[in-house]
Parts: structure tokens; C-alpha cells; sequence
């Protein structure tokens, strides 16, 4: 992990992508030029008593006019301050941190259970500037858990739990279906851990290479607090970080 | 680099008060990307115990008001890891350098103490007799003077380099704990560790942590943390390393008024990567706006019963 820094980021924009879901463009351009996807960055926050900078996934880069963009819920203090920052006002982030995602893959899915679907679109964007095709799979509860304006502009197979967008169901059904329609070269996966297991468990079935991005807590993003061990998930001897060692794993490093 | 920064601690020269608190900076190796260790007064690596530790289950760390809890259980490489991939790493790292020793026993205390000067790289041992995360050890010494006590005297008969007690604060006289220490032979104190704490998932009805308790850092401790470096200032003559929710240059000052020889930063440090460089200079513009010849001019200027030197 190298190339991190700490900037003074202006937003460019902040819009609804759903509800309590905000897309927010700013302008970082060291971020945005060393930035790869599956990569976070750590906004800090200036919510009442809140002290630890938030980790969010980079759902997009672009070198050319140094922005970043994050897409989040809107959960807790520290998002909900930073859903209210507006155009023109400066926050401070740092990264960008932690193992991406192997992109080079030329034909492949990527499966986004709810705000896990934020690495996804910037995965998306490059695997296809590579010359790849990048299917994307967007789960969720319900069609609130979706972040619905921009699931729909970059053309995506959505399946909800009560089936209130796109088709009735969990992920995993579109992506069995298409799985046995051809063969692909890799799956990518972000969401809440029951989903990536479920993936886990198809692409195993198919012989499929599966990389997960997880999403933790965490104190400082750069490995130097232990606080984000991955549960149960060694390697020598010594816990995976998910901040330092992820948040992109191969899927068995870190899911049983 | 400021002259009017350079501070002494029993003989080790620094060019600043400000170092990292043992835990939030790695082995040196986490924040190298956003500045040069070199610029530290001294680095205080993460604690090493004879054998690998994994540490506690996930979670350990959780957010409270103006500070956090953390059990991580003293996870580190230990000492073999230590000598044969850390130690070569940090040599040439342009500052002193601090060891934070911890153990179950006091033989680990001494077979690390003893391991690290035979080694030669590090400047200064920190004893960690205040973990509140581990089941053995740690603050099963540190919370009573006689436990404290008898640390010292073994790791002092086992080793010639400089030793620093790191103190807890979860004891009702700190600064009993500390003088026995001096008397022992400790070269200087750091104060504090985490004070024991507890945060409680309501949704799910039980602690939040996994270890169920944890250590409280951060801004929330700092009033008590200033209080006890006071105290024990008054207590002691050697050196008081003060800590404890420092997070700017008028922070650090607060500690070293209240007798703190020199200070170091933790949570903030892991709040804010660029922490550490902000206070020194802070601490910087602050030595040159009160014209002082030298930082030192203002330990204990607030604790007129101190019995440290500047």
C-alpha cells in the first residue's frame, strides 16, 4: 500500500440515488489519480462526539478532472454528516487504502448486495476500459436497499428479496442462471457477508474464481490499530486486516 | 527542525517532546506514506510479548463520545518475528526508538527486555504493566504498587538501558503506583493507558465488544489523564511521559504544564494521519509565539509542587 495522502476535498456534487442513499463527487485529485477499484478512502468527520474518520468505498475515480466519487447510506453520525456537507464545502479524506480488486478479467459478473454495490461501479467502469465485459448483479431487500437512479443508468440485472424491483428473490438466482448459460472467467463480490457466502458457495460449485470486498468498522484505515481483524481468518499465524491485507480477499482467505 | 523542541529523558536526547503511544503507530511502518517518523521525538512501537499473540476476537474497537474502546488483546509478531523482520527494519529510522514490552509473567517481561538490548536498536524499553485487554499480566501488575514494584526491580536487575513504567490509570492512587516504580529504579513513567469501559449494543443486548470490555482513549480521558500526570508530578522526579486523548499542540501543553516531560499521541494519531506533524508544529509556532528559549521552560508550570526537572 503506498501513494496514500491526506486531502482537503471540495464537493463538486451531492445527489439522492435513492432514499437515504447519497452520491457525492469530490475533487481529491492525488486520490483520484493513484485511486484502483476496490480501494477506500477515510472521511473525516465533524459530527458532535464522533472522532474516527468513516471508511468508504471509491465508486469512482477520474484522473483527468481529480474526482472521486463515493456513494453511501446515510446510517449512522458520521454519514449523516457527511450527507449534509454541500456543493463547495471542503472535507477531509485520506487513502486511497488497502488491496483492490484483480481487475483483467475479460468476461465477468459483479455482484453488489445493497450499498456493496458502491466498488462495484468503478470495478465496472474499468474492467470495460480494459477491453472486459463487466455484468453487473444488484441485490437488496427491497427496492429502497438499491441505489436505484444509478443501478438503472448503468444497466444492471436487479433482483429484491420481495420483489419490488427487478425480479423476486435473492442474487444468487440470476447468477446461477447466467453462470449455466456461459462461462465466465471470474466473479467479483461486495455485500453483507450471508450474500457473499451464498456466492461463494455457486462460483465454488462452478469452479469459478470469486473475490469479495468486505465492510467493516474500523479505527484508522492504515493498519495501525488491529481493530479490523477479519473473523477467524489467518494467514501466518496472524489475523487478516481488512483494512490492510483487504478489503478485497480471494473469497476462501476469509469466508467458510 | 526547532532547537527550542529538543527535549531530554534520562540521557536520550530527542528533537521534540512528541512520540507515538505504543499501539496506534505500528512498528513505524503504517504512516510512513503521509510523513517521515524521523520527524518524531522518539517512536513507541506496538507491545511485544515473547510468543506470536492473535489477539481478541473481532469486534475490538468500538466509537463512544469524543473517544473510542478498544480490546484488541495485544496482538503482535512476537519476539522472534520481532528480531529477525522488525528489529533490521527499524534500524536508521532517524529518531529514538521505544519498545513497548508486555508479558504474562514477569519472565516474559524480562526475556523481552533482555532480548531488545542484546539487540541493540531500540533507545528505550516501555513496560507495559496496563494492558486492561489481556486475562494475564499486564494490569494484574500495574494495579497495585507492589505489582508494579516488582516488574521494575526484575526488569531493572535484567537490563542497563532506560526503562519507562507505562501506568494505569484503573487504581486508586496512580501516583503511589508511580514513586514505587522510581524506587525500583525506573528511569521515567508513562501515563496513562486506557481506562477500563464498556459499550453495549442495544439492539442485540450485549456488550459490543467481544471481549465484552475494552480500553477508553481519546478526547473523553483527557481531563483525567492531565489530572493524574499532576498528581503523580508531585510525586516523583523522574520524567513523566504524559498521554491520554492528546490531539493538538494546546493539548500536549496541558500535559506538559501539568509536569509531563514529554508527551504522546495515540487515538488522534489514528483519527487523523497527519496528527503527529500538526502538534509539533503546533508546539513549534507556540514556543516561537511565547518567545521561550526552550519547550522545557513550560513543564510544570501549572504544578507548583512538582518534583520533576524540566
Amino acid at each position: 500500500m503506498s501513494g496514500m495522502v491526506s486531502e482537503e476535498a471540495m464537493v463538486v456534487s451531492v445527489a439522492d440515488i435513492a432514499e437515504g442513499m447519497k452520491r457525492m463527487v469530490l475533487r481529491a485529485p492525488s486520490i483520484a489519480r493513484s485511486a484502483r477499484p476496490g480501494q477506500f478512502v477515510m472521511v473525516s468527520t465533524e459530527a458532535k462526539d464522533a472522532l474516527l474518520a468513516r471508511p468508504l468505498g471509491v465508486s469512482g475515480a477520474d484522473p483527468a478532472d481529480g474526482s472521486v466519487t463515493l456513494r453511501f447510506a446515510v446510517v449512522g453520525k458520521g454519514t449523516g454528516w457527511l450527507a449534509g456537507r454541500r456543493k463547495g464545502d471542503t472535507v477531509r479524506i485520506y487513502g486511497p487504502l488497502g488491496h483492490g480488486f484483480t481487475t483483467g478479467a475479460k468476461d465477468c459478473i459483479l455482484v453488489g448486495g445493497g450499498t456493496g454495490l458502491a466498488p462495484l461501479f468503478f470495478l465496472k467502469e474499468a474492467i470495460e476500459r480494459e477491453g472486459g465485459k463487466a455484468l453487473l448483479l444488484a441485490g437488496a431487500k427491497d427496492r429502497m436497499c438499491l441505489m436505484e437512479s444509478d443501478v438503472l443508468e448503468v444497466g444492471c440485472i436487479v433482483a429484491t428479496e420481495d420483489g419490488s424491483m427487478g425480479e423476486l428473490g435473492l442474487v444468487t438466482g440470476p447468477l446461477k442462471r447466467l453462470i449455466a448459460e456461459r462461462r465466465f472467467d471470474m466473479v467479483y463480490a461486495c455485500g453483507p457477508v450471508p450474500m457473499l457466502k451464498a456466492v461463494k458457495q455457486v462460483c465454488a460449485k462452478a469452479g469459478l474464481s470469486l473475490e469479495v470486498s468486505l465492510e467493516t468498522r474500523m479505527g484508522c484505515g492504515v493498519g495501525a490499530c488491529n481493530g479490523c481483524t477479519c473473523d477467524q481468518a489467518e494467514k501466518d499465524g496472524a489475523w487478516l486486516k481488512v483494512c490492510k491485507d483487504g478489503p478485497v480477499f480471494r473469497a476462501e482467505e476469509v469466508l467458510r | 527542525m526547532n532547537d527550542a523542541l529538543k527535549t531530554e529523558l534520562f540521557g536520550l536526547e530527542m528533537k521534540n517532546p512528541v512520540m507515538s503511544a505504543s499501539g496506534t503507530f505500528g512498528f513505524a511502518d503504517c504512516y510512513r506514506d503521509f510523513f517521515d517518523p524521523a520527524m518524531m521525538g522518539a517512536i513507541v512501537v506496538k507491545a511485544l510479548t515473547p510468543l506470536p499473540r492473535a489477539g481478541n476476537p473481532p469486534p475490538r474497537t468500538c466509537e463512544t463520545p469524543s473517544g473510542m474502546l478498544n480490546a484488541i488483546g495485544l496482538e503482535n509478531p512476537g519476539l522472534r518475528e520481532y528480531m529477525a523482520r522488525i528489529a533490521p527494519a527499524l534500524k536508521g529510522i532517524g529518531t529514538k526508538l521505544i519498545i513497548n514490552v508486555a508479558g504474562s509473567t514477569i519472565e516474559d517481561y524480562v526475556e523481552v527486555a533482555e532480548a531488545v538490548e542484546q539487540d541493540g536498536g531500540a533507545d528505550a524499553l516501555e513496560i507495559n504493566i496496563s494492558c486492561p485487554n489481556v486475562k494475564e499480566g499486564g494490569l494484574a501488575f500495574g494495579s497495585s504498587a507492589k505489582g508494579a514494584a516488582k516488574v521494575t526491580e526484575a526488569v531493572r536487575r535484567a537490563v542497563g538501558m532506560p526503562i519507562i513504567m507505562k501506568l494505569t490509570p484503573n487504581v486508586t492512587d496512580i501516583a503511589e503506583v508511580a514513586k514505587a516504580c522510581e524506587d525500583e529504579g525506573a528511569d521515567a513513567i508513562s501515563m496513562i493507558n486506557t481506562l477500563l469501559g464498556m459499550s453495549i449494543d442495544v439492539k442485540a443486548r450485549k456488550p459490543y465488544l467481544a471481549n465484552e470490555t475494552g480500553g477508553l482513549s481519546g478526547p473523553a480521558v483527557r481531563p483525567v489523564a492531565v489530572r493524574m500526570v499532576w498528581q503523580t508530578a508531585q510525586k516523583v522526579s523522574i520524567p513523566i511521559i504524559g498521554m491520554g486523548g492528546i490531539s493538538s499542540a494546546e493539548d500536549a501543553l496541558e500535559f506538559m504544564m501539568a509536569g509531563a516531560s514529554a508527551v504522546a499521541v495515540g487515538t488522534a494519531q489514528l483519527a487523523d494521519p497527519m496528527a503527529i506533524p500538526r502538534i509539533i508544529e503546533g508546539l513549534s509556532r507556540y514556543v516561537k509565539d511565547e518567545g521561550l528559549a526552550s519547550i522545557r521552560e513550560i513543564v510544570g508550570a501549572a504544578c507548583p509542587g512538582r518534583k520533576v526537572a524540566g
